[in-house]
């Protein structure tokens, strides 16, 4: 379980969070919608302890990120946005590096690596160097390389932007996979269909607050839309006026 | 298990380094023409310091064809002077002349004749070869003098009662050194240039591909990491350094220097010597290019920076040549200072102060220590990451 409380984020003078509460549970798959420049991506940053906050607590199945980042970070398997991978190594080796980091035996490497080689359709490029790899080889890989130790937590940074529909298929299907396996999934994205697709629940987050939270069906509700798209332009706009 | 991560970053940045062809050659290369360059300047010197091999052209103008035919069996080569050899001198159009008597001289005559070597002294080049006809007309003189005296039955000794010999009080070791004087700066620079691209692109490479923020999300700390890439950055600037001896080994085995008197030998024994007192040279070189890598954005920027860490080794080394005999013990606790006369000593087969390599060594791990702690800590920097 991942609980965030009162979290605040600042910029110099510009106020990226302002006291962001919200929890995500075991199994399920939890969206984060926002525009450009609505805090996405410092709340993620925020999660998996690249920057410290100015105020509140994350915890992480009871792991202060702040106090014990190491802990915590095993317990995650994040995906940043522009993820880059050694265009030197294979996509094989890539994945196998992290693994190494993550601590994992050269045992569980070789058959976790093979799975998730599988099931994302990366036969093909296993053996590769990354250079030259195209967008869609390039995020499958590091998909792969950021869940190979199986953490309980998966955090995805705008998981399938640019993606085919080929590519994009296989990471739902991933994902699907891993909340099955009781794992959560926090994934931002802009993409209304992908949301609405994939998720249990949404947050949507506007000018550094989080001003709506629920089932698909409870924010376009709360909203007083007929979709998802008209309720998410109109909370957020609603926040960038006020 | 931190044994561990630190064997994973270790391994990946040397499998890395070694399939990325640009930082290679920017590693490997240098050590190849930098000895292939010494090699031909010390060819080259040893060319025109060797006398066997230096041309002199006399003008000769007048006849004395007993001292002239000496000359040419001492290979002096004999040309016709210009109808005036002083002005041509004074002109610069001729660098020397020798004047004879204008008459020929008559066969068995006992007159005493002049010979005036003809020159101008502000002209530095005419030195050499004036001085070399000099002496061979002195030669000339106590020989004529010889055969005259034993003609009357005397003993040449008479004439000649004080025996001038020339003994030059430069040992071969000294002369050895003069020319030998450039090379710790080679292998120095070796040692501060050799993991260069590599640790680049162990830093601001990251940066630049945007893989360090994926790096940093595996729970691994930040000294595990910047002493991983400071192994594999020590183990490629060895391989260099190894590369740079190797070469230099072969160079100095294969160069003429007994053609000029000396005798240049350096064995296994003292490439290890020097081998175990350039490691520290290393220590310091990849810590110092990893802390000024993580501050650069980019793999170019790096470059930039580093480009300092090459001037480095210059400065001691222009202290102690323009100061020879400079030496203080105290020299071999500052890095690179202490290395230009040990380095040199090992080169001559010479002794090398007790203290050598515990100084180096113990001098090497604090300010390779603070370089690293220094990359530690930027390498979380947000600004490092995100900027």
């Amino acid at each position: 379980m991942i609980e965030i409380e009162q979290i605040s984020k600042t910029f110099g003078t510009l106020q990226a969070l302002d006291k962001v509460s919200m929890t995500i549970g075991n199994g399920e798959i939890v969206g984060l919608l926002g525009l450009n420049g609505a805090g996405k991506s410092t709340l993620m940053r925020l999660i998996y302890g690249l920057l410290n906050p100015d105020s509140g607590q994350i915890h992480i199945d009871g792991v202060h990120v702040q106090k014990q980042p190491e802990k915590a970070r095993s317990l995650l398997g994040v995906l940043p946005d522009n993820a880059g991978l050694y265009k030197r190594l294979t996509a094989r080796e890539n994945i196998a590096y992290f693994a190494r980091l993550q601590g994992m035996s050269e045992w569980d490497i070789q058959v976790n690596t093979d799975e998730l080689i599988d099931i994302l359709g990366m036969e093909s490029i296993a053996e590769r160097h990354a250079d030259g790899f195209s967008l869609g080889e390039r995020m499958k890989t590091a998909l792969a390389r950021a869940i190979v130790h199986r953490p309980g937590h998966i955090l995805l940074d705008e998981p399938t932007n640019g993606l085919d529909v080929i590519t994009t298929r296989a990471v739902r299907a991933l994902l699907r996979q891993q909340k099955a396996e009781g794992r959560s999934v926090l994934f931002s994205s802009h993409l209304m269909y992908e949301v609405e697709n994939l998720c249990d629940r949404v947050l949507v987050i506007a000018g550094g607050r989080l001003v709506a939270g629920g089932s698909v069906e409870d924010v376009i509700a709360a909203a007083g839309c007929a979709s998802l798209e008209d309720a998410f332009v109109s909370l957020s706009q609603k926040e960038g006026i006020a | 298990m931190i044994w561990n991560k630190l064997s994973a970053v270790w391994r990946k940045e040397l499998r890395d380094a070694v399939r990325d062809k640009r930082a290679m050659k920017l590693a490997f290369l240098p050590p190849v023409y930098m000895v292939v360059f010494f090699a031909l300047g010390i060819g080259l010197a040893i060319h025109f310091q060797n006398p066997e091999e230096r041309d002199i052209e006399l003008a000769v103008a007048g006849q004395d064809e007993a001292l002239t035919a000496w000359l040419v069996e001492n290979r002096i080569s004999i040309k016709e002077a210009p109808s005036d050899p002083y002005a041509a001198i004074e002109a610069g159009e001729l660098d020397y002349a020798l004047v004879l008597a204008s008459e020929p001289v008559p066969p068995g005559s006992k007159e005493p004749r002049t010979a005036t070597l003809v020159y101008n002294a502000s002209n530095q080049k005419v030195h050499g070869a004036v001085g070399e006809v000099r002496s061979l007309l002195y030669r000339y003189n106590a020989v004529e003098a010889a055969v005259n005296i034993l003609a009357r039955g005397l003993s040449p000794k008479l004439v000649n009662p004080i025996a001038v010999r020339e003994a030059n009080v430069a040992s071969e070791q000294q002369m050895g050194g003069l020319i030998l004087g450039g090379v710790p700066l080679l292998l120095l620079m070796c040692a501060m240039m050799g993991s260069v691209g590599f640790a680049a692109d162990m830093t601001a490479g990251e940066r630049e591909r945007k893989s360090l923020e994926s790096l940093l999300l595996n729970p691994v700390p930040s000294f595990v990491l910047i002493v991983g890439k400071w192994l594999a950055a020590v183990a490629l600037t060895l391989a260099v350094i190894s590369l740079c001896q190797l070469l230099l080994f072969i160079a100095l085995y294969f160069l003429p220097f007994n053609e000029i008197g000396l005798r240049v030998s350096v064995g296994l024994y003292a490439m290890v010597g020097i081998f175990v007192a350039l490691v520290p040279v290393a220590f310091i070189a990849a810590a110092l290019q990893l802390a000024l890598g993580i501050l650069s954005r980019s793999f170019k920027d790096a470059q930039t920076y580093m480009g300092f860490l090459i001037i480095l080794p210059m400065v001691p080394f222009f202290v102690i040549v323009t100061n020879p005999g400079l030496y203080e013990s105290w020299h071999l606790w500052v890095p690179l200072l202490g290395h230009q006369t040990v380095l040199k000593n090992l080169l001559l087969g010479e002794a090398i102060p007790l203290m050598a390599y515990p100084a180096f060594w113990l001098s090497a791990l604090p300010v390779s220590a603070l370089a690293l702690w220094l990359a530690a800590r930027q390498i979380r920097r947000a600004k490092v990451i995100y900027g």
